[in-house]
């Protein structure tokens, strides 16, 4: 199997033969690559809604990465979300996502 | 009419520009920074994505996020930003530079004595890839779709094509399946990808987007809202192929497909523009042409991460202040395998111990060489497992160790072994 | 009138077509099937003492359409005013305007949801010297008196008007020894002025950077160049204070006649009852005419697309210029081969009024009336020929392009008269290039007749005058601070490109003619004209616009019909509220 690391935008191309990763030029890579064999994650990166003029949708991150098969039910709980406080960059939005121990942050404060 | 004096004006308040400020600031200037938008951030506020920050922060951060940490940095330096402020012209005065801009409050004046252009890019729009067809509604350049996505939470697609694998319209593609609009495909014309091979894997593959290379869009249908587009293969020279159209119905086009740096303000003061990076002529501090005045980031050159367009900034920042005039340059020509280059000179009476040095190859190539010719004698070489067009390299590097004169001639080059 | 002799003409061309005599008209029926043939034989049916041609010759498979307005209401039914005008180009506007002199009522209906929605925005603004036209021709006539108007237009409607020349020239030694004095002979028996011979040197003089191979030129003084849908718009406005109506979004849908009379109007916005009707009616002016009883016309067709480039080029052009046509094109510069047919139109390049270059245009004959896409086969034509003018153009200079339609008749001139079978009809029709020239000239007339015919009084009230915000870019600092401190809008800048401020988009929207429309604000104050082409400034301007109409984002449209930019909110819509 080959595959492209995302951890970096060096984005190595690495490869994976009976369990033998090659082509990857940190440990992260490596790390990569066996996740992606077994259960592949993502950070997911979007918006939530907001009742604030200034910035109707708020960018937001989950802090970890969750399965990537598990991106679609994380939008649904993401779009379910308005934000009705001034939050700051790093604020839990929602804590324990999809069912992980991961939490959803504000990648950006709003501006007051 | 208001007037202002410092020692840097730093024109542009994205990543570029909050970096020079800061380091500027920091090297002891008394620097302002001009933002034309109501906030600071520039682009980055739109870029909603990860993966900002991994050089420069060590961690993996959301393009606001990346952005917000510069805007402390200029908070907490106190550095003085007038946003919602428009530069309309410099002037040259004696060695000072006069500035004229408009903001609600009227007519402002900046005198300073060095400027550094922190002005960004701009995307290349449908017309300048020459799309032909009627002028629906729906054709949108992938920023201007992701600011209606990403700053309006308006949803300008239900159904797409995107024109054009650079990163952003890589990005796009995400973010509009993310929010339940398709993406039919990702057409490009080149027979390689444009955008970063990470892009492609967690933008496209991850959703199982196709990516046809070798396509182009021939032309958009639909007379108030686009209907439909043409798709065709192209042949070697890019040429559409007949027999190989494909129409396609959708609401919307979304380009992705080069960006322009900006340097109107640059052009106006005369600045010798480079042909290749289609920013100004630069040596190895970042001074342009013209004594004084500093180019960085995507204005200087198109990025591909932030974290070098922050290096190169806080380099022309900190170069802004107290400036030493052009001495002794020494022009650094571009030979083969080369897409472009920065810097474009070495100005010998400045320090080029530590020169930071970026490149693009012209084309992908397995296991590769940049060298540095001088005087047609190999002074330098590096070698690469990988180089691709997309990618940038950098490299820090100590040309005072090349043997350099005056009057030697220096080339840069990639080689493909 | 020799019909015998028409028909052998066009039965060389097409022998299925009927050829009749119809109310003093050249009368064309059949099928055809190449659009050609049936251009072709509108032009061979041309003949002198025939009031016109009516070429109703169907191309096979094609059915002609009219983008119809998407709202139907009752808003004008049961209207009665004294003077209609269908049809709200430059033509249309500047007879409603004119018109208001009069002591009258007049209402202007206009299909799309904007004026100057067809060739009055889609041409280059061009005020033409008349040269290349000839004696008994009407648009001699209306170019020659409306070019003088421009300069009392420009005064009275704030419009911009340049009296930048028009150039022609000559690439050889034999071209600059002979056509001068053809040119001066025709512009002395034409009456037009300022026609001189420039050597090298004084085209130099004028022209910041001309091509290298010109070895002279005809210079023609009296040219110019207007904006023309800011001026169609200016004119409006005036139209609009001075007590007028405009209703937008409203289509002619039938006419009932009585007694050589049009008695009322129907539309999709209900039955007019007019006085007087004028007929400016543009590519559809055949049409109308038609269902008033008045038709001796007919529109062919023909397509022209134009090149704009970046503003920073401007120094390719001053005045308006072309290389003569009497020498041959290098093979180099010759167009690739198309199957069109029609008037092969030089083109040129030339400045407008907000510092872009134009380039073009060039002329296709085309069976759609609204047929407005451009292809890559044009443009890399005119580019190619064109790049003998601006020798230093490149492709990257390019920031867009557009295609109008000209509304030609097969006479090739315009149609401006009282009615000859229906008696309240005026005829403003086949007004296609010069038109925009002609214009103001032709509003003149109309307005003369109607005034003799109808006795109506002067309208004592009438303002010619109208102002709007100037342009604050092109204020000096002082001048432009004031503003500022009047409204700090005007000091914050949406479209970077053009510098146009918050404020001037406002303005544009409380115009007396009211158009909310993306399209609509860039057209009056330019935003998104420059060279991103709206792609940084276009969301804000939706914004703008949404905030000042009390709209959302969504409801905000590009154009006309359903050209919304955005269809609502991410995160599923309002689905999970």
């Amino acid at each position: 199997m080959e595959l492209v690391c995302i951890v970096c935008p060096r984005g190595c191309r690495i490869k994976i033969e009976d369990g033998v990763i090659t082509g990857n030029t940190c440990k992260k890579g490596e790390a990569f690559a066996r996740s992606e064999m077994t259960c592949p994650m993502r950070t997911v990166c979007s918006t939530v809604r907001t009742t604030f003029s200034s910035m109707p949708v708020l960018p937001v991150r989950t802090q970890g990465e969750i399965p990537k098969s598990e991106i679609k039910n994380l939008m649904k709980e993401i779009n379910k979300v308005t934000v009705d406080k001034k939050v700051k960059k790093g604020d839990i939005i929602l804590s324990g996502v999809v069912g992980t121990e991961v939490n959803l942050i504000a990648t950006e404060s709003i501006p007051d | 009419m208001t007037e202002h004096s410092y020692d840097v004006i730093v024109i542009g308040g994205g990543p570029a520009g909050l970096a020079a400020a800061k380091s500027a600031k920091e090297n002891g200037g008394n620097v302002a920074i001009i933002e034309r938008e109501p906030r600071l951030g520039g682009i980055l506020k739109q870029c909603v994505h990860d993966g900002f920050g991994l050089i420069r922060f060590g961690e993996k951060l959301a393009g606001p996020e990346y952005s917000e940490r510069y805007i402390d940095f200029v908070k907490e330096l106190n550095i003085d930003a007038f946003t919602l402020t428009f530069v309309t012209k410099i002037a040259k005065e004696g060695d000072k530079y006069i500035i004229t801009a408009v903001s609600s409050a009227g007519i402002e004046k900046f005198i300073t004595k060095s400027i550094v252009l922190a002005t960004g890019c701009r995307e290349r729009t449908a017309k300048q890839v020459f799309i032909q067809g009627t002028r629906p509604a729906g054709v949108f350049t992938a920023g201007t779709a992701q600011n209606f996505v990403n700053l309006q939470g308006k949803l300008p697609t239900k159904k797409c094509v995107i024109l054009g694998s650079g990163d952003i319209g890589l990005i796009m593609a995400r973010r509009l399946t993310l929010e339940g609009a398709e993406v039919e495909g990702v057409y490009e014309v080149k027979p390689t990808p444009s955008g970063l091979t990470r892009n492609i894997h967690q933008c496209l593959h991850d959703f199982d987007i196709p990516l046809y290379l070798s396509h182009t869009v021939t032309r958009v249908f639909g007379v108030d809202r686009l209907e439909a587009v043409e798709v065709a293969k192209v042949d070697e020279k890019m040429n559409p192929i007949k027999g190989t159209e494909r129409k396609i119905e959708c609401d919307a086009l979304i380009l992705s497909v080069g960006l322009i740096p900006e340097n109107e303000l640059a052009e106006n003061l005369g600045i010798k523009i480079n042909g290749f990076t289609k920013g100004p002529d630069c040596d190895q501090t970042f001074m342009t042409s013209m004594d004084g005045v500093f180019s960085c980031g995507n204005a200087l050159n198109v990025f591909d991460l932030v974290d070098y367009v922050s290096e190169c900034s806080e380099a022309a920042g900190k170069n802004a202040v107290g400036y030493t005039p052009s001495g002794k340059n020494v022009q650094i020509k571009k030979g083969k395998g080369l897409l472009s280059y920065i810097p474009h000179r070495i100005d010998l009476t400045k320090d080029y111990s530590k020169v930071l040095l970026f490149f693009r190859a012209a084309k992908d190539m397995d296991k590769a060489e940049l060298k540095i010719m001088v005087n047609g004698k190999e002074a330098f070489s590096k070698k690469y497992s990988c180089l691709r067009p997309p990618e940038m390299q950098r490299l820090e590097m100590d040309f005072t160790a090349l043997g350099i004169k005056e009057n030697s001639e220096i080339e840069i080059l990639v080689e493909e072994k | 009138m020799n019909i015998k002799k028409i028909e052998k003409k066009v039965h060389e061309i097409a022998p299925s077509v009927k050829v009749e005599e119809y109310n003093g008209c050249v009368r064309l029926t059949g099928e055809l099937d190449k659009w050609a043939d049936v251009y072709k034989c509108g032009r061979a049916a041309v003949c002198k003492d025939s009031l016109g041609v009516l070429n109703d010759i169907t191309l096979k498979g094609y059915t002609s359409q009219m983008k119809m307005p998407s709202v139907k209401d009752n808003s004008l039914d049961g209207k009665k005013v004294d003077v209609l005008v269908i049809g709200g180009g430059i033509t249309g506007c500047a007879i409603l305007r004119e018109v208001m002199r009069l002591n009258v009522s007049a209402l202007l209906v206009e299909k799309a949801n904007d004026v100057a929605m067809a060739s009055s925005s889609r041409n280059d603004g061009c005020i033409h010297v008349g040269i290349d036209l000839h004696k008994g021709q009407q648009k001699l006539k209306y170019v020659l008196r409306g070019n003088e108007l421009y300069d009392t237009l420009k005064e009275d409607l704030d419009i911009q008007f340049k009296r930048w020349a028009q150039m022609v020239m000559f690439s050889t030694k034999w071209e600059k020894t002979i056509i001068p004095p053809l040119f001066k002979l025709k512009a002395k028996m034409l009456g037009i002025k300022q026609v001189e011979f420039y050597k090298t040197v004084d085209v130099k003089n004028y022209e910041p950077d001309p091509p290298s191979w010109c070895t002279g030129a005809m210079f023609m003084g009296t040219g110019g160049v207007i904006s023309p849908y800011k001026t169609t718009v200016a004119l409006a406005n005036n139209a609009i204070e001075n007590g007028a109506e405009i209703s937008l979004s409203t289509v002619v849908l039938g006419m009932e006649t009585k007694d050589g009379k049009v008695v009322s109007v129907s539309t999709n916005r209900g039955t007019v009852y007019p006085k007087i009707v004028v007929n400016a009616a543009g590519v559809f002016s055949d049409k109308i005419a038609e269902m008033a009883g008045d038709r001796t016309f007919t529109i062919h067709p023909r397509k022209g697309t134009d090149i704009i480039l970046d503003k920073k080029k401007a120094g390719y052009a001053l005045s308006s210029y072309n290389r003569s046509y009497f020498a041959p094109l290098p093979e180099a510069n010759r167009p690739d081969v198309t199957e069109d047919v029609g008037h092969t139109k030089g083109g040129g390049v030339m400045r407008t009024v907000d510092n872009n270059i134009l380039v073009g245009p060039d002329a296709h004959e085309v069976p759609d009336r609204e047929d407005y896409t451009t292809n890559m086969l044009d443009i890399n034509n005119m580019l190619k020929k064109q790049v003998l003018c601006a020798e230093k153009m490149t492709k990257a200079d390019v920031i867009t392009y557009f295609s109008g339609i000209r509304a030609a008749t097969y006479e090739e001139d315009f149609v401006v008269r009282r009615g000859i079978f229906t008696k309240n009809i005026y005829e403003a029709a086949g007004i296609q290039s010069p038109g925009i020239t002609a214009a103001p000239a032709i509003a003149e007339d109309i307005v003369k007749w109607i005034r003799e015919d109808y006795k109506f009084e002067d309208n004592k009230s009438f303002n010619p005058k109208y102002t709007h915000t100037p342009r604050l870019a092109d204020l000096p600092d002082e001048e432009r601070e004031k503003w500022i401190k009047k409204n700090a809008a005007y000091g914050e800048i949406v479209c970077r490109c053009e510098e146009v401020s918050k404020g001037e988009i406002i303005d544009a929207l409380e115009q007396p003619l009211h158009v909310a429309t993306v399209d609509g604000v860039k057209r009056r104050v330019r935003p998104g004209m420059g060279r991103c082409q709206g792609g940084f400034c276009s969301p804000t301007v939706a914004k703008i616009i949404a905030e000042h109409e009390g709209i959302t984002v969504e409801e905000v449209l590009k154009s006309d019909g359903n050209s919304n930019l955005v269809f609502g909110d991410t995160k599923g819509g309002n689905d999970n509220d």
